[in-house]
């Protein structure tokens, strides 16, 4: 109910307020739903390969450990390197040990959301590392010091002129052209960001991706990109370092070839994106390339909490973004009101799942239930149960609100008496008359004035179901 | 806390979560009938060449005796000089290496020393090869893809860091899905391990691509904006 506006309520309120963004949004919206059922249409069986998909998903779940035994060992058969990390502090720690170990200055970065979920970034720059985001977009903003405003196209905010500006202004042109703002189109800041980042994939003495799946079979790590940069940071520099949620295995290749069929449907629209890399291990004796060392740093970070609550069926999430582009909540708030790494419907429930009930349930009451985003997900994860399961569990944590339960606790004494529920008929009817006089609209008193701020409360009948029955067992002939 | 701990709690977590739990739904077994698909090798490579081109792909077809000569004049005309290629005996064709070099190219290996700082100053190098020549493992018709198998010879880098992709292909190598291939492979007796038998596979659909400035698709942002697919016949 509404009290002060909450830190969340705010970022809404400015979503709503931000012109560029909405119109962004909606571009978005509209494009998205398109391509996502033009893709899926061009998948044969897509019902059944989306019941096997979450099958597969179960499945790993359901002997996650066996899982992970088994894709450690066969990482490590390979030649790599298996690290656990019982949570973010622990993960980034590994993380820097071993970028110090080979004496790296500089870290090239291929986008990946449990990195930032453990605020890796940060403690390598404080740790005097130079992190480079490789991801175009990621990079833009980073020569901004500027923060992803959309979660689609992080810099869906700037124009080609704010690009030509920062690229002026930070890059180094090489030789012959001209960094006039004015002359610079879409093609050329692509190329000058081309050839910046190529000098610091070439540099960086560590890459570090994140893992779309890791297939326990084999210990193959897959990871796909559609600009390149996720091939080159796992590919040029000495070292690449992985970094993957626990949850994210499957048992097989067979399993893996299943879940290629929808990753990139459901996340853009596309067949499949540029690039798919199955890496299995580092670069082998007797391999012209590839990084001379692997690493793979497994992630609880809360997993294992949510695997033992009743919120486990989120862990099934493949982060294809599918639910953000149908929710008709995002559509008008965008990603960065969420306030966290995951925002739109899955991330309502992860967010809290992971980092807090108390302090992040509230994000799982901005749904409707309409239940868009369920029909669209590729593992076919109930998402309104375990919102509203989310919902529930903000509601315990919060040691139940007073007013909510007075006013259901009033409402299921007079529903539990007839003579109760009639004169609780009439007394409303008689409030509404008088309330009519004053305004055209039913608002209700505060403290429910909330409840009708942005909706109308429903008329009260003249009579109950019960006075019109007994009204009409007098004057009726008829049996 | 070490690194042996922290392997020790994650596990002991897991497993107990999924002792008193879990709250998953229940397993489920779905059987998946194989994706249909073309049968016909002329259907497969006439819908792998329509997928390709839509993601901004090129497609030529030439007869083998052709391909020297035919290769040759393309590359004159990129103005190109410098390759950076897969070894001949993953190239479908025998001897092609020998004819570019003798109509005036250079094609260059890849293998890089181990360690820095030798190993970047010979990828700095590299990155100067104006064109990548490969073969590949299959043509996926679906979706428009080529299979790259890593391993001795088939350097990453060769459809990575050049500008310009040329991959060579024959006609037996057209399959419907990914899926299809992959069960190929198991009938011949090489089953999932194949994938893993070396340390990178790539699927490579079209032109590195992304739309990060106002929503304008450009090609070539990392890896090569020019990809062709030379079909030897």
């Amino acid at each position: 109910m509404s009290g002060s506006d909450s830190t969340f309520q705010t970022r809404i309120r400015a979503a709503l307020g931000d012109a560029n963004l909405q119109r962004a949004l909606d571009g978005n919206f509209t494009r998205a739903r398109e391509s996502l059922a033009e893709a899926m249409d061009t998948l044969p069986h897509a019902n059944a390969t989306r019941d096997r998909a979450r099958a597969i998903r179960i499945e790993a779940l359901a002997h996650l450990d066996q899982y992970l035994l088994q894709l450690e060992e066969q990482v490590t058969a390979h030649g790599g390197v298996v690290h656990w990390a019982a949570d973010a502090d622990q993960a980034t720690r590994i993380v820097l040990r071993i970028a110090q170990d080979v004496g790296a200055s500089v870290v090239v970065k291929s986008k990946s959301m449990v990195t930032e979920e453990i605020g890796l970034n940060a403690v390598l720059q404080r740790m005097g590392l130079r992190v480079v985001e490789t991801d175009l977009g990621e990079y833009i903003l980073q020569l901004r010091n500027d923060h992803p405003s959309h979660i689609v196209a992080p810099a869906i905010h700037l124009t080609r002129d704010d690009v030509a500006r920062v690229f002026a202004e930070k890059l180094r042109p090489p030789a012959g052209v001209s960094l006039d703002p004015g002359e610079l189109d879409i093609p050329t800041l692509t190329a000058l960001a081309r050839a910046a980042l190529r000098a610091e994939f070439i540099h960086a003495g560590v890459g570090v991706s994140g893992v779309n799946f890791g297939v326990a079979e084999t210990g193959t790590l897959c990871l796909v990109s559609n600009e390149g940069n996720g091939r080159l940071v796992t590919t040029a520099p000495q070292v690449h370092v992985a970094v993957m949620g626990i949850e994210r295995v499957v048992p097989t290749m067979a399993d893996l070839e299943v879940m290629l069929r929808l990753l990139a449907r459901s996340a853009t629209g596309q067949k499949i994106t540029s690039y798919t890399s199955l890496l299995t291990g580092p670069r082998r004796g007797d391999e012209p390339d590839g990084p001379e060392q692997l690493h793979l740093v497994l992630v609880d970070n809360g997993r294992s909490n949510v695997l033992a609550s009743e919120l486990a069926e989120a862990l099934l999430c493949i982060r294809c973004g599918a639910c953000l582009n149908v929710c008709p909540v995002y559509r008008e708030i965008g990603g960065h009101a969420y306030g966290s790494v995951y925002p739109g419907p899955i991330g309502a429930i992860i967010t809290p799942a992971l980092g807090g009930i108390s302090e992040y349930g509230e994000l799982a009451q901005a749904s409707s239930l309409c239940g868009a985003c369920q029909d669209v997900c590729p593992v076919r994860i109930n998402i309104p149960e375990l919102l509203l399961r989310t919902r529930a569990l903000h509601r315990e944590a919060a040691g139940g609100e007073k007013r909510w339960n007075a006013l259901f606790g009033g409402w299921a004494w007079s529903m539990a008496s007839p003579v109760r529920f009639l004169w609780g008929a009439r007394l409303a009817r008689l409030g509404q008359g008088f309330a009519r006089r004053f305004r055209k609209r039913l608002v209700l008193p505060a403290p429910l004035a909330g409840w009708t701020e942005y909706r109308e409360f429903p008329g009260i009948a003249s009579r109950t179901f019960r006075e019109r029955w007994a009204a009409r067992a007098v004057t009726s002939t008829d049996d | 806390m070490s690194e042996a701990e922290g392997r020790e709690i994650v596990l002991g977590r897991v497993q107990q979560a999924l002792r008193t739990g879990p709250r998953l739904p229940a397993p489920l077994r779905i059987d998946l009938p194989p994706q249909p698909g073309e049968q016909s090798r002329a259907a497969l490579i006439e819908e792998f060449k329509q997928e390709w081109e839509a993601l901004q792909g090129k497609f030529l077809r030439m007869p083998r005796e052709d391909a020297v000569v035919r290769l040759s004049a393309l590359l004159r005309e990129l103005g190109v000089r410098r390759l950076l290629a897969w070894n001949e005996e993953h190239l479908p064709m025998r001897d092609l290496g020998v004819g570019l070099e003798r109509a005036g190219f250079r094609l260059e290996g890849a293998v890089l020393p181990r360690r820095d700082p030798a190993r970047r100053e010979r990828i700095r190098q590299l990155a100067d090869l104006e064109v990548g020549l490969t073969g590949a493992a299959a043509a996926i018709a679906q979706v428009g893809a080529l299979v790259l198998p890593g391993g001795p010879g088939r350097a990453r880098l060769a459809s990575l860091l050049p500008p310009i992709h040329i991959a060579l292909l024959t006609p037996q190598q057209f399959y419907a899905t990914f899926e299809a291939y992959l069960t190929a492979q198991t009938q011949t007796g090489a089953s999932a391990p194949m994938l893993a038998s070396s340390s990178s596979l790539t699927l490579v659909a079209g032109p590195s691509r992304t739309a990060d400035i106002e929503r304008v698709l450009t090609l070539g942002v990392h890896g090569p904006g020019d990809v062709l697919v030379v079909l030897l016949e």
